[in-house]
């Protein structure tokens, strides 16, 4: 980054900081590392690394692991050009996992959560979240973060004797709950980490004003939840509250770049990854059981653009899974409209007969149970649909 | 969320395993190692039988005052250098061939077989050597255990005829958490001041079969110091079946 | 005299949480609850401390141990239910609807498995779904997978029926490589054995 960016940052920081609820430290915002960087004094930096390095080889061979080229080379090729000059420091995980959530260690270890691909709504905004994450490794929060926590809960000796604490084994809440305690940055680095990264964002051509629209966005889901978090999911635990973090943003953004454009033009790229493995996505997030959610980004889907015949059988599987009064109704317009469209999969003859069949329409259900078998002839429930089919012919 | 039941049977085991524990070591005394053996010697095709080691899965952690426990990395690796190191010289005075596998050349098929033995050796752990026994299984009198006879495809891969596998766990307890555990223990409360528990079993490759496994003990050697490895191998190892023809074990 | 009642009944609890036994299932015609199942030898019955998500009126046996394989029977869930128990209200558990056809059970199956090993942590898939008759009463089987983190992996085979509104369900579960097939038979026999005693 060059002097003229330094000052300029220096000096909208400064603007924003009266401005912003939280109070941050004047100071340059550039990156605090060289590419390449390694520990080499701090003791327990060197051992921080050393235990990221051996959890980074455990989730190499995990099972959760994403291994599809096409989806790893799309997020692959986003960090990188956000990272420029610190594209080889990172490697990227992508994990099987529904929920929202992307981190980053001090070794330049990035994992990345396929809930995060399903929440984007712009390729973008995947860029904006692996913006701030990279900025977090370059001004070396995850060590300090590290140290802050060591020397906090020290001196807060807390006589809780959960099973959690005597065994020193989290509770797991998927493969990034081990490095929990690592992740918890104070607002201030949270703060910088959006800015530096919004400064990335803008320098690798992607548009700025995505890193305000990702948090209205999970606040927009947030707010569909049928059933509220008991306690804050592990991202709210360890990032500032989405609106606040928009609304700042916004502040940021406008005036360093000025103004959104009108007219948002469709992503393509994200849009092939969507629909070349929408089954795959939006399973895992249709197990979550949290149909809120999972209808407030079916919504976002199909503003996207996504195949409608995927997105319609996955609000057909939501409201089935529901079972609300009236979602049977809702469910079978879903899935019909599916069929009627394209890219719809096999698997929705098969509800729609399921449906058809407890609303007691027997000769419907069964036309579309053979539709079913026809589009799907290697079917692994051709059994029991045979059953059907046998059973009411008599 | 619920806490993962299968983890939540792991920690309510061992919290139940510490709390006994220390019944038993007011009790008791001591507990000491115990192993158990299933063969006497350990047979080859080759002139020496040969063994590979698994990557050790050996962890450190620093349990602090605070409660939290911070893996230790520095620990850990010293701890799996020294421990690697007093294998391999130990393994020769046993009269074995054993190749220790590079962690970062295993597949698929490693891992599979690495998961599975956790699983075992912490079911042999708690229904073999710990208070739960399982009496459709002998309750404890017989010694039954094994990775299946899929485990071939690893001997042919490697050209070896066992396989030792080492699972350990070690949360040592700083000056903080001491304190805090005499203060604790002083009000009712117990709260361990540190706690390790690991085992080590030696499979044979051509049926799966667990035929020797040995349950790590307390002081049994402090494996971050290179001749406190070498006492913890010793120990740990000291009554692995021996190869046919040559050398006894120390 | 009470106070000495309770000291016992403390010192019970605090001593066979101490010491959690497993007690052996007697082959034969076993009744759990309303359900009767035809079990071989060797199988031993888990202590409801170990199995802390489980209904009151469910049972556990395994023969390796728990991590390795168990059989589950879960009698009469009513409509509302959940097949497991969660204190927390966020863990949105699925619950059992006594309208449910197969494909649904098969559904709650999965997502109850999802939650039992952990959201996020595991991914689990069903197939080969087909009708069985148990006893009098129409049901069908179908297998499972799990992929679980840190942890091998898990197969089973599932039956189900529902009577009287209720959902009666019995699973295996086993690791693979290896503990799946290694019980397999028994655990299925036992499985399509089970009636509903009238």
């Amino acid at each position: 980054m060059n002097t003229g960016c330094h000052r300029v940052l220096i000096a909208t920081f400064l603007c924003i900081c009266s401005a912003v609820l939280y109070a941050a430290e004047p100071e340059p915002l550039g990156h605090l590392i060289e590419p390449g960087y390694t520990p080499e004094d701090a003791a327990d930096e060197q051992g921080l690394w050393l235990e990221i390095k051996e959890y980074e080889r455990s989730l190499n061979q995990s099972a959760l692991l994403v291994r599809q080229a096409e989806l790893r080379n799309y997020i692959e090729g986003i960090v990188c050009r956000v990272a420029a000059d610190y594209c080889n420091d990172f490697r990227v995980y992508l994990v099987r996992n529904p929920g929202f959530n992307a981190s980053m260690t001090a070794t330049g270890m990035m994992q990345i959560w396929t809930g995060l691909i399903v929440r984007a709504s712009s390729t973008d905004e995947i860029a904006a979240v692996f913006g701030h994450e990279i900025a977090h490794y370059t001004r070396l929060h995850s060590l300090q973060g590290f140290r802050r926590l060591k020397s906090q809960m020290a001196s807060a000796s807390v006589l809780d004797l959960g099973l959690t604490i005597l065994t020193g084994v989290p509770v797991p809440l998927g493969q990034a709950s081990a490095l929990l305690n690592y992740l918890a940055f104070n607002r201030q680095q949270e703060t910088e980490a959006d800015l530096l990264g919004v400064q990335l964002v803008a320098a690798a051509a992607y548009d700025p004003h995505a890193s305000y629209r990702v948090w209205n966005q999970l606040q927009q889901e947030e707010n569909a939840a049928a059933v509220k978090r008991e306690k804050a999911g592990v991202f709210s635990q360890t990032h500032p509250n989405s609106e606040a973090r928009a609304e700042y943003l916004l502040q940021y953004v406008s005036q360093e770049f000025g103004p959104a454009d009108v007219e948002q033009v469709a992503d393509q790229a994200l849009l092939n990854i969507l629909n070349n493995h929408y089954l795959f996505l939006m399973e895992d997030q249709l197990d979550t059981n949290r149909f809120g959610r999972t209808r407030e980004i079916l919504v976002r889907h199909t503003k996207l653009g996504v195949k409608p015949g995927l997105v319609n059988y996955f609000f057909g599987e939501t409201y089935r899974q529901r079972g609300e009064p009236g979602d049977r109704e809702l469910a079978i317009a879903a899935y019909t409209k599916s069929t009627e469209s394209d890219g719809s999969p096999p698997q929705t003859f098969k509800n729609l007969g399921y449906l058809h069949l407890k609303a007691g329409d027997v000769p419907l259900a069964q036309k579309y149970f053979r539709e079913y078998l026809e589009a799907q002839p290697d079917a692994s429930d051709r059994a029991m649909i045979e059953f059907y089919l046998e059973d009411q012919e008599s | 969320m619920q806490a993962n039941p299968i983890y939540v049977y792991r920690w309510a085991r061992w919290s139940q395993v510490t709390a006994c524990a220390m019944v038993l070591a007011l009790t008791t005394g001591c507990v000491s190692t115990r192993t158990s053996q299933q063969v006497e010697n350990l047979e080859s095709i080759a002139e020496n039988p040969r063994i590979i080691m698994m990557p050790p899965d050996i962890r450190y952690y620093l349990l602090t005052a605070g409660g939290i426990s911070e893996p230790h990395a520095e620990w850990t690796l010293a701890a799996q250098t020294n421990f690697l190191n007093a294998a391999r010289e130990f393994s020769t005075t046993i009269g074995t061939d054993m190749r220790i596998l590079d962690p970062d050349d295993t597949s698929d098929l490693e891992v599979e077989y690495e998961q599975l033995h956790s699983a075992v050796g912490l079911t042999i752990l708690d229904h073999h050597f710990g208070a739960t026994k399982l009496p459709g299984k002998g309750s404890g009198q017989v010694f039954d255990w094994s990775l299946g006879p899929g485990v071939k495809e690893l001997g042919d891969k490697h050209d070896a005829d066992y396989a030792l596998f080492v699972y350990y766990r070690d949360y040592q307890a700083s000056g903080g958490r001491v304190a805090f555990a005499i203060l604790a223990a002083a009000a009712g409360s117990y709260v361990p001041a540190g706690s390790e528990h690991g085992f080590a079993s030696l499979v044979d490759l051509r049926t799966g079969n667990v035929v020797w496994f040995n349950r790590v003990a307390d002081g049994s050697g402090e494996m971050r110091q290179e001749d406190g490895a070498t006492a913890a191998v010793k120990t740990l190892f000291s009554d692995i079946p021996t190869a046919q023809d040559n050398g006894t074990a120390e | 005299m009470k106070f000495v009642k309770l000291i016992f009944v403390a010192l019970g609890i605090i001593l066979s949480g101490c010491t959690t036994t497993y007690s052996l299932v007697s082959p034969g015609a076993v009744a759990v609850d309303s359900l009767t199942v035809q079990i071989g030898s060797g199988w031993n019955r888990a202590p409801s401390t170990q199995t802390r998500s489980a209904r009151s009126n469910a049972e556990t046996w395994t023969k390796d141990g728990l991590l390795l394989d168990r059989l589950v029977i879960i009698p009469g869930v009513a409509d509302g239910e959940s097949l497991l128990v969660s204190r927390s209200e966020s863990a949105a558990l699925p619950v059992f609807r006594a309208d449910m056809l197969p494909n649904e059970i098969e559904e709650l199956v999965e997502s109850s498995m999802l939650k039992f090993f952990g959201e996020g942590n595991s991914v689990v898939s069903s197939e080969g779904l087909r009708p069985y008759r148990f006893g009098d009463h129409v049901g069908f089987m179908f297998e499972v997978d799990a992929i679980v983190s840190d942890s091998p992996r898990y197969r089973g085979l599932v039956g189900a029926f529902i009577a009287n509104n209720e959902l009666y369900i019995l699973y295996y579960l086993a690791a693979v490589p290896y503990y799946f097939d290694k019980h397999l038979v028994e655990a299925q026999r036992a499985i399509q054995s089970a009636v509903l005693n009238q």
